[in-house]
C-alpha cells in the first residue's frame, strides 16, 4: 500500500497525497491508542464483571440444577415410599380381610351351633311341657275319678262314721 | 272381721239382751245355715229389685212359729239394711262375741251334713279335752267339706274333712 501510495494516486484506493496518507494513519493510530488508553480498563473490567456474573449465574444454575436433582431424588424416594406404603396398605388390607373372614366364619359357625343348641333346648322344653301337660291331665283325671268314687261311696253311714272318727281323734 | 260386721253383731246382741231372748244367737245361726244351703232363697232375699217389705214378708213366712220375734226382727233388720250376703258373717261374729261374753271359746264347725245334738255335745266335750277350755260349738253346713268336719277355734283349724284329703291326694298326683 505504501509503495502504491508512493507511486501516486490512483483515484480509487490511495489519496493523491502521501502525506495525507501518513498523517491520516498517524491520526488513526493516535485515536486507537487513546481509545485503548481510555476504554481498555473499563472494557476489561466490564468483561471481567460479565465473566464473574456469568460464572455466578452458572453457579446459581448449578445450584438450582443440584437442588432440582435433589428434589427429583426426593420425589423418587417419596414415590418409592408411596409404593412401599401402598404395598403395606394392600398387605394390611389382605391380612385384615383374611382375619375378618376367619372371624366371620367362626361367628357363623358359632351362630349355627347356638341355633342348634337353642333348637334342641326348645324341642326338649316342648317335650317336657307336653309330658308335664299329659301328666297333669292324667293326674287331674285320676283325682277326679278318685273323688267321684269317694263321693259315690259317701252314704249316710260313712258320713256319720267320718264324724265319729273326727270326734274320737280330737278327744284322744 | 270388718268393723261393720262387728257393729251389726253388737246390735244383734243388744236386741237379744233387750228382748231377754237367749235363743237369738242359735236361731240366727240356723237361719244363716239355711241361707247358705239354699242359693235360691239367698238370691231372692239379696235381690234389690224385690221390695224390702216383700223380702221381709218372705222371712216372716219362713221363720213364723220356728223362731222368736226377736230373731225375726233381727233378720228383717239385716235384710232391710242390705246385709243379706253378710248374715253368715254376722251370725258368726254374734256367736263369737256371745261365747266370749259367757267366758267360753267359740268353735265354728263346718260339716257337709247336720250334726245330731249328741254329736255336737260330744264334739264340744272332745274340743274341751283337747284345748282345756269350755267350747261352744256352732255347726255350719258346708257341702264343700264333702265328709268329716273342719273346726276353727280362734286361729287354730282342725281339718278332718274328706275335701282336705282329696286335695292332698290331688297334690300327690301332681
Amino acid at each position: 500500500m505504501w509503495t502504491l501510495a508512493a507511486e501516486g494516486p490512483n483515484g480509487r484506493f490511495l489519496p493523491s497525497d502521501i502525506n495525507e496518507f501518513i498523517w491520516g494513519s498517524l491520526a488513526f493510530l493516535v485515536v486507537v491508542a487513546v481509545m485503548i488508553w481510555k476504554f481498555a480498563g473499563p472494557v476489561k473490567a466490564a468483561m471481567a464483571a460479565r465473566t464473574a456474573r456469568i460464572s455466578d449465574e452458572l453457579a446459581v444454575a448449578d445450584n438450582a440444577k443440584a437442588e432440582a436433582e435433589a428434589h427429583r431424588q426426593a420425589q423418587l424416594a417419596k414415590l418409592g415410599d408411596a409404593d412401599a406404603e401402598a404395598a403395606k396398605i394392600v398387605a394390611d388390607a389382605r391380612t385384615r380381610a383374611a382375619s375378618m373372614k376367619t372371624d366371620l366364619m367362626a361367628k357363623a359357625e358359632s351362630d349355627v351351633e347356638a341355633s342348634k343348641v337353642k333348637a334342641r333346648s326348645d324341642i326338649e322344653m316342648s317335650k317336657g311341657q307336653a309330658l308335664s301337660d299329659i301328666r297333669a291331665e292324667a293326674a287331674q283325671n285320676a283325682a277326679n275319678a278318685a273323688e267321684a268314687v269317694v263321693n259315690d261311696n259317701l252314704d249316710d253311714a260313712r258320713l256319720a262314721s267320718l264324724i265319729e272318727n273326727y270326734i274320737a281323734e280330737v278327744g284322744s | 272381721m270388718s268393723d261393720s260386721i262387728s257393729t251389726y253383731a253388737d246390735a244383734v246382741l243388744s236386741i237379744a239382751r233387750a228382748e231377754g231372748d237367749p235363743n237369738v244367737e242359735g236361731q240366727l245361726a240356723s237361719f244363716a245355715n239355711a241361707l247358705s244351703d239354699n242359693d235360691q232363697l239367698s238370691s231372692a232375699l239379696a235381690d234389690e229389685t224385690v221390695p224390702v217389705e216383700r223380702r221381709q214378708q218372705i222371712v216372716e213366712d219362713l221363720l213364723g212359729g220356728r223362731a222368736s220375734k226377736a230373731t225375726s226382727a233381727v233378720v228383717s233388720m239385716l235384710i232391710a239394711a242390705g246385709r243379706t250376703s253378710d248374715i253368715a258373717a254376722i251370725s258368726k261374729a254374734v256367736s263369737e262375741q256371745g261365747s266370749s261374753g259367757r267366758g267360753r271359746e267359740f268353735a265354728e264347725v263346718r260339716s257337709a251334713v247336720p250334726l245330731t245334738e249328741d254329736q255336737t255335745q260330744r264334739l264340744a266335750a272332745a274340743l274341751k279335752k283337747s284345748t282345756g277350755k269350755d267350747v261352744e260349738v256352732n255347726v255350719v253346713i258346708d257341702k264343700s267339706v264333702v265328709g268329716g268336719l273342719v273346726t276353727q277355734i280362734g286361729d287354730t283349724v282342725i281339718d278332718g274333712s274328706v275335701r282336705s284329703r282329696l286335695t292332698k291326694m290331688r297334690d300327690a298326683f301332681h
